[in-house]
């Protein structure tokens, strides 16, 4: 019998309403591990060239790992997957909370949705009874009151709901998919693919007991763990000021995304960061699934101006940069607020952000005039402008419209100039880390299988002198610090161990907040951890070539779908210097970063001119498509 | 005098600003062993405004302010 996993995936067809289980081997899973491992494979598998993202033959996949539901911390994960309206290749996104664990506990490690409900349709999950019910009633509703309307006709107040608003059913390039009201899978538009299934939400009530290997050894790990990160300042910080934490270091070190990245330092930092929050707003902490980490905010406002509902959890660091400093806006309550209407009409806060900041940048330029934004002066700052610009994305009116399209194809609607600011990889907006002061964060961003992606590896500043977090890392084989600055072989190097293991948390369901680098659980005890869920001999090799794998898989989708080396690029103000901050004057060098990319295909064994993985190198992975 | 800030993260040290004399110069990081920082390692040391490297010296009238690293997510 399998432990951690039950070896069933649900394929349920919305154009045919046919529900179907589908089994897999042990094998499968050691070889996939759930998650990114599952959705590249199905794509693979199933997704042409041709595939309409936003059309009936896309696949939207959701996909919990092995360690999904492990009670650890950091052991909530899952992912949602399918062919990006964003990117036009591979899309992937992961969310916390507690919906991959309930679907776990409901019988499945998966669910593959195929075709297009002929009208709005959710699906209801009661461990192993799976219905398509209607959602006529449900469509245009935000997703408090869907959620709380799932609850009351299905009598469980329990119920896990995963679910898209009014910008997912609008198919906007950039929805997201929103569990809990406030656990987002947020990139790549994974909520505009459910919108063109019509599938306004999947809920999910799970009460199967899931077998583990050795439950005590878990136990006892879990125990000795949640003392443990408390020790450890990169997870006590988290707990003691959420992300958002970050916010003034970054600032002062220049790599705080600021004013759509003309600069790296906010003078209005003190004001948004974890801190503040903490002192301010902050009602009270939550974790996901498990977890005594603890690093969810929750915010509550009532005031002349803003009330701020504590149901949709509170900013993140992501959300406070972009709705924050990038758009030059130093106030918390609006950046708040913003989250709410984020997680209310689910939309990417990442993409939001960048999206607004991108409009207030041609606003200054000239590029857009008030006659464009219906009366909005788009100033950087203008925090009433930028949460009307949230409303009128969501709702596609005005200029929201054109904006709804994601930066890039706006940029190119628009003209005049204006796609030197829109900053972005493979049509996805960046996220808030500066890569000029770290730039193998940059590499992460260009090579990135879903466009700009920060979560691609350990960032630079976790490396750069001896002690606890380098030595974290020794067992992949980086075994000196490394500068921030530094493009040579040996950041390419750690990027790429790095990446492998990023990766493979992506597949297994791990939150990188809960294992070493940047959380605190050493590599010998998740291996521990993975032995006792699943009772396999699992190794740290074995681990890390998943993880490559994984890289691969979701490469030659992207291969398939026309993306490839050319795509493999950082917008150009990257190499320009930043205009302010501590760093300012730093720039890329543009020849030494493509220097590297070549270097890094070299290394993963891909050809250096056209970054296609080599055909001993798939052989070697046994990936076969 | 030099005075540090001290991010609220570093809890070992129980308060916001710390300031002393200094009898000669130090380094940053002999500083933040001096004031109490159990793992200088998790510290991104702000000098006058600038981040600097931890064998930088430091001396009277000098503004630090200690930040935790940050590895982004």
């Amino acid at each position: 019998m399998p432990y951690g996993y039950w070896g069933k995936m649900l394929r349920i067809n919305l154009t045919t309403g046919n529900i179907k289980e589908e089994t897999f081997e042990e094998s499968f899973m050691r070889k996939y591990f759930g998650g990114k491992g599952f959705v590249s494979y199905y794509l693979l598998k199933e997704v042409d060239a041709e595939t309409d993202p936003l059309g009936p033959e896309n696949k939207l996949i959701f996909a919990t790992g092995v360690m999904t539901g492990v009670p650890v911390s950091g052991m909530c994960r899952y992912a949602v997957g399918g062919k990006s309206p964003l990117t036009g290749g591979y899309g992937q996104s992961e969310a916390g909370g507690w919906w991959g664990p309930e679907l776990k506990m409901a019988g499945y490690d998966g669910i593959i949705i195929e075709g297009k409900a002929e009208k709005p349709v959710y699906i209801y999950i009661k461990n192993e009874e799976v219905q398509i019910k209607d959602a006529t009633h449900l469509w245009g509703k935000n997703t408090d009151e869907a959620q709380r309307i799932i609850r009351e006709e299905n009598g469980d107040k329990r119920i896990r709901v995963a679910q898209i608003g009014p910008a997912g059913e609008r198919q906007i390039n950039y929805a997201c998919i929103v569990n809990e009201l406030k656990h987002a899978n947020g990139r790549t538009g994974m909520g505009a693919v459910m919108g063109s299934k019509n599938l306004k939400a999947i809920a999910v009530r799970g009460t199967k007991k899931l077998e583990f290997k050795d439950k005590q050894k878990i136990t006892e790990i879990a125990k000795w763990f949640s003392g443990y990160l408390m020790e450890n300042p990169l997870t006590y910080g988290l707990y003691n000021w959420g992300t958002a934490g970050g916010v003034m270091g970054l600032s002062k070190g220049g790599i705080l995304p600021t004013r759509n990245f003309k600069e790296g330092s906010f003078e209005g930092a003190e004001k948004i960061w974890g801190k503040t929050m903490a002192e301010t707003i902050l009602k009270k902490r939550e974790g996901c699934y498990a977890c005594a980490i603890r690093c969810k905010r929750v915010v509550e406002v009532k005031n002349d101006k803003y009330t701020v509902d504590p149901e949709f959890g509170g900013p993140e660091y992501e959300t406070v940069a972009a709705f924050g400093s990038l758009c030059g806006i130093d106030d918390l309550e609006m950046i708040s607020k913003a989250n709410e209407l984020c997680n209310k009409y689910t939309l990417d806060t990442i993409s939001t952000g960048m999206v607004i900041a991108f409009a207030m940048e041609c606003f200054e330029e000239g590029i857009l005039t008030e006659e464009d934004t219906g009366g909005l002066k788009l100033n950087f700052g203008n925090a009433e402008a930028a949460l009307k610009l949230v409303e009128m994305i969501a709702k596609k009116e005005g200029i929201g419209e054109i904006l709804a399209l994601g930066s890039q194809r706006a940029a190119e609607k628009i003209g005049k100039g204006a796609e030197k600011f829109a900053l972005t990889v493979k049509n996805q907006e960046l996220p808030m880390h500066e890569p000029r002061g770290k730039v193998g964060v940059g590499i992460g961003y260009a090579v990135s299988d879903t466009g700009a992606d920060h979560m691609q590896a350990g960032h630079d500043s976790l490396f750069t002198q001896e002690g606890e977090v380098l030595d974290s890392i020794k067992p992949l084989g980086i075994l000196k610090p490394i500068d921030p600055f530094d493009l040579t072989e040996k950041k390419v190097r750690e990027f790429m161990y790095l990446q492998f293991l990023w990766s493979f948390y992506n597949m297994a369901g791990i939150c990188d907040f809960s294992p070493v680098p940047r959380g605190s659980l050493p590599l010998d005890k998740l291996v521990e951890v993975m032995r006792a869920a699943t009772g396999w001999n699992v190794s740290l090799w074995e681990m890390l070539k998943a993880g490559e794998r994984g890289l691969n898989m979701s490469r030659l989708f992207n291969l398939r779908c026309g993306i490839d080396s050319k795509d493999d690029r950082l917008p150009e103000r990257l190499y320009q210097p930043l205009e302010g901050g501590s760093l300012k004057g730093v720039k890329i060098d543009k020849d030494d970063f493509n220097k590297a990319i070549k270097k890094y295909y070299a290394m993963m064994g891909w050809d250096e001119e056209t970054g296609i993985p080599r055909k001993e190198k798939l052989e070697e992975l046994d990936i076969k498509f | 005098m030099v005075t540090i800030k001290i991010s609220p993260y570093f809890t070992e040290v129980k308060k916001e600003i710390v300031e002393f004399e200094l009898k000669e110069e130090i380094t940053a990081d002999q500083l933040l062993k001096q004031i109490g920082i159990k793992k200088p390692e998790y510290v991104s040391v702000v000098l006058n405004g600038q981040v600097v490297s931890k064998d930088v010296k430091v001396k009277n009238k000098d503004n630090i302010e200690i930040y935790p690293i940050f590895g982004g997510g």
